[in-house]
């Protein structure tokens, strides 16, 4: 059973080696510098990469 | 801002980063720089809340510390503007 | 269980009220894929889920769900102050006043009340992380609409911190799906429910 206490458990593979179809894959999160405290907060996320505002008046 | 404000502030600095890599720990349980960010702000937090609750009461009930009065209930609640 | 903290994730300080603009972000209170909604779904979903990681997920996010119903209510509380009869007339807001006055209970902008048709907890590892997926994706598009819709700081403020969590829960509920596939049998995912058989796994003979 691959769960963590597996040694071969790797959460950091974005993708699984075997994406077949009818199933959904949502790549991963690798690890990355947070933002501090005080941004993230300000942002509503500790994470760069899942800090994506909404563009009011955007066409 | 005042200074109970201020407090408040650091405390939900601290606490968000705290739930934010929460979250990415129960999917990443095994990463250890996530797990080292976490017990920094586990530090930062518990200090921060140290300072605040001697000044201006309990965050969660157990934290009264007074002999003479239920502090608990006291305002401000969290709905109330002064709360923020 | 739960431990209450008496403060709120993130700060709400409306300097004015505005009864038209409660009467829309009522939603996120009560309404299809709002907070309460999403806080009970995950919640009630987490009991079945066969794996440490989800039963952690689905609790740590079922309960940041509840601090965020809390917010709303927080934003339609400070909305709704010192209103005039006049505000209440004007803002189309009399409907829900009629019924509540301005206390807070959970419908949708419509004025449907919460019902539990709003969320699924099928019982299925799959189609539950899915469903979550779903709910965050919906609550981030509300929450786009209201920001559409407010045209003050002091509200748009603390709608983007909730809308921007959205897209987080998101992320994590796909890596949730994934634990799931990992401890699956890629041949076919479908083959049996974690949840419900015992012996459903990636070794599972199909």
């Amino acid at each position: 059973m691959l769960n963590s206490k597996n040694p071969n458990y790797n959460p950091d593979f974005r993708f699984p080696e075997q994406t077949p179809i009818g199933m959904a894959y949502i790549p991963f999160q690798p690890w990355e510098e947070p933002y501090d405290a005080q941004q993230g907060l300000e942002r509503g996320t500790m994470f760069p990469s899942l800090d994506l505002p909404f563009k009011r008046g955007a066409v | 801002m005042n200074e109970r404000q201020r407090l408040l502030k650091l405390i939900q600095m601290y606490d968000f980063a705290i739930k934010d890599l929460n979250l990415y720990l129960d999917t990443h349980p095994g990463c250890a720089a996530a797990l080292q960010y976490f017990h920094k702000y586990k530090e930062l937090s518990a200090k921060a809340y140290d300072q605040y609750i001697k000044l201006y009461g309990p965050i969660i009930p157990k934290q009264v510390t007074s002999t003479e009065h239920w502090t608990w209930i006291n305002s401000p609640w969290p709905w109330e503007r002064s709360a923020n | 269980m739960w431990t209450y903290e008496k403060k709120l994730q993130y700060p709400v300080n409306i300097k004015n009220p505005n009864p038209k603009l409660a009467k829309v972000i009522i939603s996120q209170l009560g309404g299809p894929d709002g907070e309460l909604a999403a806080s009970i779904r995950y919640l009630n979903q987490r009991y079945v889920m066969p794996y440490p990681e989800l039963k952690g997920l689905l609790t740590d996010i079922g309960t940041e769900e509840l601090s965020h119903l809390e917010m709303v209510s927080a934003i339609i509380y400070q909305l709704t102050r010192n209103l005039t009869i006049d505000q209440i007339k004007d803002s189309g807001f009399d409907t829900y006043f009629v019924d509540h006055t301005t206390g807070i209970y959970p419908v949708a902008a419509s004025g449907a009340p919460f019902t539990a048709s709003y969320f699924q907890s099928k019982g299925d590892v799959i189609t539950d992380l899915i469903e979550d997926m779903a709910a965050e994706q919906k609550a981030r598009t509300t929450y786009d609409n209201i920001l559409r819709l407010s045209d003050d700081p002091d509200v748009s403020d603390p709608i983007k911190f909730l809308r921007a969590r959205e897209i987080a829960h998101f992320q994590r509920f796909g890596e949730g799906l994934r634990i799931a596939q990992d401890n699956l049998n890629s041949k076919n995912f479908y083959a049996c429910n974690p949840a419900f058989n015992k012996r459903c796994g990636r070794n599972q003979q199909l």
